[in-house]
């Protein structure tokens, strides 16, 4: 690609197909950036409490959306 | 009545081989629940062949239905002036993990699934990857849908490549 823009084009809202197209690509791309940066603070010893405050969601959707997915540090006694 | 068992005990292996390999697709790219697109992919690998060998017919490939999918997301971020360094972000996610084995999928993936599945009963058959990539051809919009054109694959042409595939299984 040459000649980056350097403002954002958002999709013409007459042309639904492209908007969409758009959308679903970016929610795949949040997801996909989400999940990498809780697993990388768990790994820094964030509290799930923290993730949470974070990504503005409860610490009780927190982790039930990312407890199982994420990499567990090695040394972790307590439940926080 | 034991070969009427066995069938329907092949065709339960074809329908955990296929859900198990959609989560494992879809985590790997991040995505916690399987959409239609990763089903699709994951009937590409079933060790049937025939959804392969349907994009085979056509000229194509599971490698370039991969290939095809990933370029069209690049391009409808592009579109919109993003782009993310998509390695880096990959390198920091975690491995896929073993399957939970609930088979969570969301609603594109289930409509495919439920259309595939009513597609193989109505014939009498076992369900194999082919009947996922017919249903795939009667969508209409999606990454699915957006991949396939992008390979300038004519779902027409797709359903009846799968047809063909389903049938030579059949009489096989």
């Amino acid at each position: 690609m040459q000649g980056a823009p350097d403002t954002i084009e958002v999709p013409d809202p007459s042309d639904p197909e492209a908007a969409f197209a758009s959308v679903v690509a970016l929610r795949r791309l949040a997801d996909r950036l989400e999940l990498a940066a809780v697993n990388v603070a768990v790994r820094q010893g964030w509290s799930w409490t923290d993730v949470a405050a974070a990504l503005g969601v409860s610490r009780q959707a927190a982790h039930k959306k990312f407890a199982r997915r994420v990499e567990r540090p090695v040394t972790r006694h307590r439940r926080d | 009545m034991l070969r009427r068992l066995r069938g329907r005990a092949v065709a339960m292996k074809t329908i955990a081989a296929l859900l198990t390999q959609a989560e494992q697709i879809a985590r790997a790219r991040g995505t916690e629940q399987p959409a239609a697109e990763h089903l699709v992919l994951a009937a590409l690998q079933l060790p049937d062949g025939t959804a392969a060998g349907a994009l085979e017919r056509l000229g194509s490939s599971a490698a370039d239905f991969g290939a095809a999918l990933d370029a069209q997301e690049v391009e409808d971020l592009e579109r919109i002036g993003v782009r993310p360094d998509d390695d880096r972000i990959s390198a920091e996610l975690p491995p896929p993990g073993e399957p939970v084995g609930i088979y969570r999928s969301d609603p594109s993936a289930q409509e495919l699934f439920q259309a595939a599945g009513d597609d193989a009963r109505r014939e009498g058959g076992a369900l194999v990857g082919a009947h996922v990539l017919r249903a795939a051809a009667d969508l209409e919009h999606g990454p699915t849908a957006r991949a396939l054109r992008r390979l300038g694959i004519d779902r027409t042409e797709l359903r009846s490549a799968a047809t063909a595939e389903i049938e030579a299984r059949a009489g096989g």
